[in-house]
Formats: structure tokens, C-alpha cells, sequence
């Protein structure tokens, strides 16, 4: 402990320099914009400018590429709260209640209540990161296929929570997700599954007109026909008309941190998610959001403009962001796609993320780890100030937003393959979110079962090899079993346990909706 | 909704049925090793599923239909207003427009093809001031199409290019 | 279609041709316009860092702008086929590891082979291996024989056809072991750190952990570079990976074009920043020329079949 400290004095002393601060607020503002414009992403943003930062030094071109990541997670709430296009999957469920809220004439309270719980979490994971990587890597080294399928198992009773009174409705758009995520070359055996001899498909439906369509253009693509054919009220008008629309927007002290338990939930199971490899971000949102909603006093009311909605989502989707750090440092394992490029620009730089990583270059990590946390500062003041100009935005017209939007839907999920299939997918997709938006089908399960259905079958099958086709397993190792029992409970509870008298079984409540 | 419902499941029942007894096993391979769970396996069990909720769909909606209570859907609100002639209407408009746009993308060009989309929906949806339009249509399709090219090296479809 | 909007189309085509015009203006010497490098692969990997990197120094050599283009799927093979069907005319080249054209031909249906293709030059090597946890009850490939022979072991493949070569040894020595599939380097490291798996393929991701890992063997010809105590799969068994990265251009390339690409290729790799990157990843700089490919290539994809005859 003693020899780290005059590394970490060095490092942190490294890190406050003006070019790197610099760099970071550059970062930070690039992957807000990024988050913002629908069909881009932080994923995206990284891809794309990790080339650019080989010129940089290594500390400010991993101080730029975190920024990045860190204001491209929070920014996807934006469009999720202006127009009811979440920018990336992960902050579907800020959508839920955002919108809302902006329908009722508080966009800026909502995107501050977003950016606000969005730090909170970056900053508690990236204190985990910091206190914790080295004991917390050897512990997600316990994790293999059978601890990751038990918690996948556990993940789906989330369904339950997220579909609300339309359980039937909602198991079954996870299921078609599940099926849809089934297709492509099978995992082990790389035979084709319901590929038709489809190159593009070999390697399945990807994930971005997948989510794009469903969650964005989809719901652009409703609010147009909607316009269409009853006149709208015209939210840009209403807010100008609104008197109080300061007082409105204000979010109190209390009202943002009387909930703290709820984003110091989601930060702690965002942190969990992050940690391990192969979870991703928007799980991590889900669980984050349908917790909340199982264990506040006020999640009957979620989905209808609840502050705490929003906090449950962006608090968990943001502390990803730190943890995944944690294998990628400790391990050279990344946590999620994010922390693969974010490893691809670690060895261009000569810094080989790993075992060895603390002892080569142990004051860059402390300037990394610093860099982080200033990174938070940064985005906290940046982000604030970007709430300004975005509310701007809910006062022009929808009619002209919303076709840009198409386009930048269309163009975003052009760049990362330049493929032309993958634009018909996003067209397609956009089509079936429309009717399931209509119908009441839930989008959100849908794409949860298609995030979790591809990882269930792997390490579903990892599992069964490894063991040579015994699944006994699943109940030998105790991390298994503490989710298995978890599984279990949640089923019960969401299923069987009876609120009110009336509604004795799932069916029966689930028929409640009309 | 009760007739949305009733649709769904009078479309997802067969579908079901044709993929579990079908499609799947045509288009999928036996797997190659005795430990293994056929890759057929959890394609099989979510169709299943949606064919068994399909049919509890249905079941509930023929023997007790509740009665309309006005109770909004808790994802999208008013939104999910049921599928009505008018929503298939919409559909049918929205495939002849995607397959449009996707053919002019492809075989024309970006630029010309999104300056037409952009027109056609901000017209369709109500907006008349022509020269917010024309500006839109015009500008929009332009400066998307450099910044992609500029920023991220990617250069959208083009004939000319 | 009312008057604004004809005259949005009518400016839109005006611009569209004057743009074109200034394209085609008069046929020069190649190349006139900028090249398009695709790498079939999804941004973010080492082999596209590398090739990004690698065009600026290709762009230097050739005197024209080169475009990275990234197009994945199906393991190179998407990409691929969109080379193999471009028009010979040198603006449209690969670059993309050999076995990623090689393999899909032989297991699935696919557009293209490596009859499509003409080789550049190649420009690296992978460093891939058979490689066990630093304590294992094993340190050598013969060991680790021995050890199967006693045990059930389980290995981490990356790829069906990484899980057909270890098979194919299994079966050479009479042993039998499970391949556990992972999605790459990423998922492989925890598996075998965390005692998952007893032995794993690692296309390269081991020289990042130093001394917890231990190379049992080349999965290459020869021995790696970078591991050269190791045995190579090639010395031992007759078969091996040919695990470089090449880029390729369509077949039907004219000659001059051909033999310009391979000089400019070939002066890219001294560039300083490519060397750089290469040394930071740990890649070495092995050159071979498109006639010592042709070779290497014919060779490989012989053993290839002959291998998989064996393992079916």
C-alpha cells in the first residue's frame, strides 16, 4: 500500500494538467453529441474516433476516449426525453417517464434529473474502480457459464416487472425477441439457423437496427402518423404558453435526493453488471429501472412522468460505465463492447490492459483513474449547460425534427457496416415496433428477450459441455445457487403473490388490462 | 383491444405451429456433439411459448372479454389505441415508402432520395410553409451526407460517387 | 409532385451531375481517385486499428486519399464477397486475415474463394497458439497429451475451425477432449484463468499476460516468433493455420496496377507509424510477396481439406 501512494500522488498530479482537461471536455461533449443523435451511440463514437486518438499522447487519448463514454451513455436520455426516441437501447427505459414529463411541459426537469443521476452512478463505480479493481476482478474470475446462465434465468423475471398487467402480452414479445436472436450461425457447431443462405445473417440480426428501429424510429414513425391524423397539440407552443415553466423545471433538493435509495440501488447494480464480462449496459438499465418499480412505494406510478423512473435507469446504465473498467484493467478482459475499444486504444498505445497493467504503468492508471473522476466534473457542468440548448430544440416544430430523425436513424445504422441490409432491417424493424406500439406489445421485453436470448443459449451450452452434458452443476456452485433461489423467489412474487384480493393469478391480472 | 388481441393470436398460432413443426427443424442442423442441446432447442421453446400465449390470449378474450375501462397501456400510453383498419392502413403506407426509400437509397442515391422522403412526410403531416420545406428537404439530406463523409470517413450510397 | 419539390429534385440531380463530372474528367495515370480499403471486420479489433493505420502509410506510397471501409459479417466473408464482386481496377482492395477467405468456402455456401482474390502482399502475423494457465499439470504439448490421456479435459475454441485442428490432433493421439465455443479472446482469458477450461486456442491475446500463461505450441507452421521454445502444430502434426494478414484485391487485376500496389504495399510497411503500432501490439513485420503467398496459401488450404476429410 505504501509504494502505490507516491504512484497515485504522481498520477493524479499528471492528470490535472490543462490539455488534459482539455481533452476531456472535448470527450465529453463529442460523446454527448454522439448519445444524442439517434442511430450513433457511444459504442459508435469510440469505433470511430479510436483511430484519431493514435496521434494523441496516451493519457489524453484515454482521457478523451473515456469522456466519450461516458457522455455518449448519458446523452442517449436526451432524445428519450424530447421526442420519445431513445438514442440507444439503454436508455429505453428513460423514455417510460421522460416523455411524460416533457408532455407535461417539464423536459428540463427530467433531463436534469437524467444527467444528475447519470453522475451519481459514474462517479460511485468509478470509486469501486478506483478502492476495489484488483479484490473485485478475482472474484468476477469465479464467473463462468453457469453462474452467467443463472443470472440470465434471473434477469427474465425482470419481464414480469417491465410487462406490468399485460404479463401474457409481455412474455411474448420476449419470446419473439429470444427467437428473432436465435437466428444466425449456431454458436457452437456453425451450422445455419434460419439464415435462408443469407450472408448478411450469418453472424445474426445485429443489435443496432434491431434497437434503432423498435425503440426510435418506430416510435417517430407513430408520432407522425399521429400528427397526421389528429391535430396535435404542439409541445413547442405549449411550453412557450406554459407561465410557471421556470418554476415547473426546477428540481428541488429533496424531490432529486429523497430517492436516493433508489439511484444508490441502480449505481450498485449497475457496478454489478459492468464488473462482469459479456452483460452490457442495457441489462444493467432494465434491472436497474424494474427494481425500482417492484421495491418503491411509488411504482404503480411509473411510466407516467415519476422522477425516481428516470433515476433507477440513468444511475444503473452509468455506472456500467466505471466497472467495466475493473476486468479490463485487473483481468485485460473487456466488460462490454465499449471496453473492447476502449482496450483496442489501451495497446495502440503500448498500455497492455491486463495482470501486468498496475506494475508497468502504474502512474497512467492513476491518471486514468483521475481522469475519470474529472471526467465526471466535467460532464456534470458540460451537461448541464447542454440541458439549455437541447430544451431549444423541443420548441421547434416536430414536423421538421422528426424526419431529420429518420435520416439520422437511417444513417447511423449505415456507418458502422456500410450495408445497405442492415438499413432494410432497421426499416422492417421500425415497422414491427410501430404495431407493437399500437397493440401494446412491449418493446422493452422485446428487446430484452433478444439482448439475453443470444447469451442464455451460449452460456447455457457452455455450461452443459463443460460438464459433459451434467447439469447438476447448476446447483453446486453457490453463486448459481443464490441466483437460482432469487429466480425462484421472484417468481413467486411476481406470479403468485397476491396484491389484491381480485387478481389471484398472473393470468387473471395480466387480464386486468384491457 | 379485444380485437387486436384476437388478431394477434389468430396470426401468432400458426405461425407458431408452422415454425416448431417447420421452419425450424428445415432450417437448422442436428448438432454434432452428444453433450450438446440441439441448436434447435430454444428456437423451438420461444415459439412454443408464443404459441401458448397466443392461445391463453384468446381463450381470455372469447370466454371474458373485461369490459373496455378506459385504463391506459402502461409502456406507451395512449398510444396503443389497437390495431383498426386505419393503423393496417398506415402499415401498408409505411411498406411502399420503407421499400421507396430503401430502392432509391440503394439504386439512386442518398441526397435525392431523402430530399423527396423529407418533402413527402413534412407535407403529409401537415407542414405547408414551402420554403421551410424546400430548406429542410434540400439542406438536410446535404449536410448529413458531408458529415459522414467528413467525420466518419463513410460515404452514403450514391450513383454518382 | 408540386413545383417546390420538382425544383429540390431538379437542383439535387444538377448537383449530382456536375459532381460526376468532375470525377470522370480525364482518364490519368492510377490512381486518380481514392482507393477503398475494406476490412471485413467490425471497428475496434487490432487487425482494423492496424489497417487504419496501415492506409495512412499506403495512402502515402500510392499518392492518392485510401478509405477505410469497414463492412462485417460472417466471419470476413460478407466483406469479402463484396471485393471479390468490385471491378478489377485496383480502387477496391482487402485487407483481412487469408484464413477468413479460405474457411467459408470449404464449410458454407459462399460467393467467393481464394480464386476471387489476388494477392498484395502480406503483412503480419498472428500470433496464435495452444495455450494453458502458467500452473497447469502440464508445460508442454506432450504433457499435455499425456495429461488428456488420463483426464477429460475441456479447451476453449474460438471458431469452428480453431476446434477442428485441436480435434484433429486429439484424434491423431487417440485422446479424446470438449470444445468449449467462446466469442474470442475476451471470454477466452476468464475461462482458462478462472480454471473453466484446462487448455484454450488464443489468436494472440496471451503475450498480454506475460507469465501467467504458458504457449504449448505454435498453431502455426513454424514457431512463433515471439514463443520460438514452443513446437509449431506444423513440425508435429502436418497441419497448421496460416494465420497473417494479407491484402488482397480482386482477380483480374491489369499488371501494372498489380505491380504498383505491391511496391507501394510493400514501402507502407516502413512507414513509422505503422512500425510503431505493430511493435505496440505486439505484431511482428513479416513481408511476404504475392508469389511467396500463392505458395503458403496453396499449401494451407490443402492441409486444410485434408484435415477436415480426417475429422468428419
Amino acid at each position: 500500500m505504501v509504494e502505490i501512494l507516491p504512484m497515485m500522488a504522481e498520477g493524479f498530479q499528471n492528470a490535472f494538467g490543462w490539455a488534459n482537461m482539455g481533452f476531456i471536455c472535448v470527450g465529453v461533449t463529442l460523446g454527448i453529441i454522439f448519445g444524442v443523435l439517434p442511430g450513433l451511440g457511444s459504442v459508435t463514437a469510440l469505433a470511430v474516433l479510436v483511430p484519431i486518438t493514435f496521434y494523441f499522447e496516451p493519457l489524453f487519448a484515454i482521457a478523451f476516449l473515456v469522456g466519450i463514454n461516458k457522455g455518449g451513455t448519458s446523452g442517449g436520455a436526451i432524445p428519450a426525453i424530447l421526442i420519445n426516441a431513445p438514442g440507444t437501447p439503454e436508455a429505453a427505459a428513460t423514455a417510460l417517464d421522460g416523455y411524460p414529463l416533457t408532455k407535461k411541459g417539464k423536459p428540463e426537469k427530467a433531463m436534469k434529473t437524467a444527467l444528475y443521476s447519470s453522475v451519481c452512478g459514474d462517479t460511485f463505480s468509478d470509486l469501486v474502480l478506483i478502492c476495489l479493481a484488483a479484490p473485485i476482478a478475482a472474484i468476477a474470475l469465479r464467473f463462468g457459464p453457469v453462474e452467467f446462465v443463472t443470472i440470465i434465468l434471473f434477469s427474465f423475471t425482470m419481464i414480469a416487472a417491465l410487462a406490468g398487467k399485460s404479463l401474457v402480452k409481455g412474455i411474448m414479445a420476449a419470446a419473439l425477441g429470444l427467437f428473432l436472436s436465435m437466428i444466425g450461425l449456431d454458436p457452437v457447431d456453425s451450422t445455419e439457423r434460419m439464415t435462408f443462405g443469407t450472408l448478411e445473417l450469418f453472424e445474426g440480426i445485429s443489435v443496432l437496427p434491431f434497437a434503432i428501429g423498435t425503440l426510435a424510429l418506430g416510435s417517430v414513425i407513430s408520432q407522425l402518423f399521429d400528427m397526421r391524423e389528429k391535430p396535435q397539440e404542439d409541445l413547442g407552443e405549449k411550453i412557450k404558453s406554459v407561465t410557471n415553466y421556470k418554476d415547473d423545471n426546477r428540481l428541488g433538493f429533496f424531490e432529486f435526493w429523497g430517492t436516493w435509495k433508489t439511484i444508490l440501488r441502480s449505481a450498485f447494480i449497475g457496478t454489478g453488471i459492468g464488473m462482469l464480462p459479456g452483460l452490457g449496459v442495457t441489462l444493467a438499465a432494465f434491472l436497474g429501472y424494474g427494481s425500482a418499480k417492484k421495491a418503491s412505494k411509488n411504482g404503480d406510478k411509473f411510466g407516467t412522468g415519476e422522477v425516481e423512473g428516470i433515476q433507477a435507469t440513468e444511475a444503473a446504465n452509468s455506472a456500467v460505465v466505471g466497472s467495466n473498467l475493473i476486468p479490463t484493467i485487473a483481468l485485460g478482459i473487456p466488460g462490454n463492447v465499449a471496453a473492447a475499444v476502449l482496450i483496442g486504444a489501451f495497446i495502440i498505445h503500448g498500455v497492455v490492459p491486463g495482470p501486468l497493467m498496475i506494475a508497468e504503468h502504474g502512474v497512467l492508471v492513476y491518471s486514468i483513474f483521475a481522469s475519470m473522476l474529472m471526467a465526471n466534473v466535467a460532464h456534470l457542468i458540460i451537461g448541464r449547460l447542454g440541458i439549455n440548448i437541447w430544451a431549444q430544440f423541443v420548441r421547434i416544430p416536430k414536423a421538421v425534427v422528426m424526419p431529420i430523425v429518420i435520416l439520422l436513424c437511417i444513417i447511423g445504422v449505415f456507418i458502422p457496416t456500410n450495408s445497405m441490409f442492415e438499413v432494410a432491417l432497421l426499416m422492417i424493424f421500425a415497422i414491427v415496433g410501430y404495431l407493437m406500439r399500437k397493440s401494446g406489445f412491449s418493446i422493452v421485453c422485446l428487446v430484452i428477450g433478444f439482448l439475453l436470448g443470444e447469451n442464455f443459449e451460449i452460456y447455457l451450452r457452455q455450461a452443459i459441455l463443460m460438464n459433459n452434458g451434467n447439469l447438476g452443476v447448476l446447483f453446486t456452485s453457490p453463486i448459481a445457487v443464490f441466483f437460482m433461489a432469487m429466480t425462484v423467489y421472484f417468481t413467486w412474487h411476481f406470479g403468485f403473490k397476491k396484491k389484491k384480493p381480485k387478481n389471484t393469478t398472473d393470468s387473471q391480472k395480466s387480464a386486468s388490462a384491457k | 383491444m379485444r380485437k387486436t388481441h384476437i388478431g394477434t393470436a389468430l396470426f401468432f398460432i400458426p405461425v407458431a405451429l408452422i415454425c416448431v413443426f417447420w421452419l425450424i427443424p428445415a432450417n437448422t442442423v442436428p448438432p454434432t456433439s452428444a453433450d450438446d442441446i440441439s441448436p434447435r432447442f430454444v428456437p423451438t421453446i420461444a415459439m412454443a411459448v408464443i404459441g401458448f400465449y397466443s392461445l391463453i390470449l384468446l381463450i381470455r378474450e372469447w370466454r371474458a372479454p373485461k369490459p373496455e375501462d378506459g385504463e391506459l397501456d402502461e409502456e406507451f400510453g395512449a398510444e396503443a389505441t389497437g390495431v383498426d383498419a386505419r393503423v393496417l392502413l398506415n402499415t401498408l403506407i409505411l411498406l411502399v415508402v420503407s421499400a421507396l426509400t430503401w430502392l432509391g437509397m440503394n439504386y439512386i442515391g442518398f441526397e435525392p432520395t431523402m430530399t423527396v422522403l423529407i418533402a413527402v412526410v413534412m407535407y403529409y403531416v401537415g407542414a405547408r410553409n414551402w420554403l421551410t420545406i424546400g430548406l429542410c428537404a434540400v439542406i438536410a439530406p446535404i449536410v448529413l451526407s458531408l458529415c459522414t463523409f467528413h467525420f466518419f470517413s463513410t460515404e452514403l450510397p450514391g450513383f454518382w460517387k | 409532385m408540386t413545383r417546390l419539390d420538382r425544383r429540390a429534385v431538379l437542383g439535387a440531380t444538377v448537383a449530382a451531375v456536375a459532381l460526376m463530372g468532375g470525377m470522370t474528367a480525364a482518364k490519368a495515370e492510377y490512381p486518380e481517385k481514392p482507393v477503398t480499403l475494406v476490412i471485413p471486420y467490425k471497428a475496434g479489433g487490432s487487425t482494423e486499428t492496424m489497417a487504419r493505420v496501415y492506409s495512412k502509410a499506403l495512402a502515402k506510397e500510392l499518392g492518392a486519399n485510401v478509405v477505410v471501409k469497414t463492412r462485417p459479417g460472417a466471419g470476413g466473408a460478407v466483406g469479402a464477397s463484396e471485393v471479390a464482386a468490385a471491378k478489377a481496377d485496383g480502387y477496391t482492395l482487402l485487407f483481412a486475415a487469408s484464413t477468413s477467405l479460405m474457411w467459408p468456402p470449404l464449410t458454407q455456401k459462399v460467393s467467393s474463394d481464394l480464386d476471387s482474390f489476388i494477392y498484395v502482399g502480406q503483412i503480419t502475423e498472428y500470433q496464435q497458439a495452444i495455450v494453458a494457465k502458467a500452473d497447469a499439470p502440464f508445460n508442454t504439448m506432450a504433457e499435455l497429451i499425456a495429461h488428456a490421456k488420463k483426464n477429460n479435459l475441456n479447451f476453449a475454441d474460438q471458431s469452428a475451425m480453431s476446434r477442428s485442428y485441436i480435434n484433429f490432433i486429439g484424434g491423431q493421439e487417440g485422446v479424446k477432449w470438449t470444445g468449449i465455443p467462446t466469442k474470442g479472446g475476451g471470454e477466452m482469458v476468464p475461462f482458462l484463468l478462472g480454471g473453466k477450461v484446462d487448455f484454450a486456442y488464443s489468436g494472440g491475446i496471451h503475450q498480454k499476460y506475460g507469465d501467467k500463461m504458458n504457449v504449448l505450441a505454435s498453431f502455426q507452421a513454424k514457431p512463433l516468433a515471439l514463443a520460438p521454445d514452443a513446437p509449431a502444430l506444423g513440425d508435429l502434426y502436418g497441419v497448421s493455420q496460416l494465420g497473417n494478414a494479407v491484402m488482397f484485391a480482386p482477380a483480374g487485376l491489369p499488371d501494372d496496377i498489380a505491380k504498383k500496389l505491391h511496391d507501394a504495399g510493400k514501402a507502407a510497411l516502413d512507414d513509422p507509424d505503422f512500425t510503431k503500432i505493430l511493435e505496440n501490439i505486439k505484431f511482428p513485420k513479416t513481408y511476404v510477396s504475392s508469389e511467396g503467398l500463392v505458395e503458403l496459401a496453396t499449401e494451407n488450404e490443402k492441409a486444410l481439406k485434408a484435415m477436415l476429410e480426417a475429422t468428419k
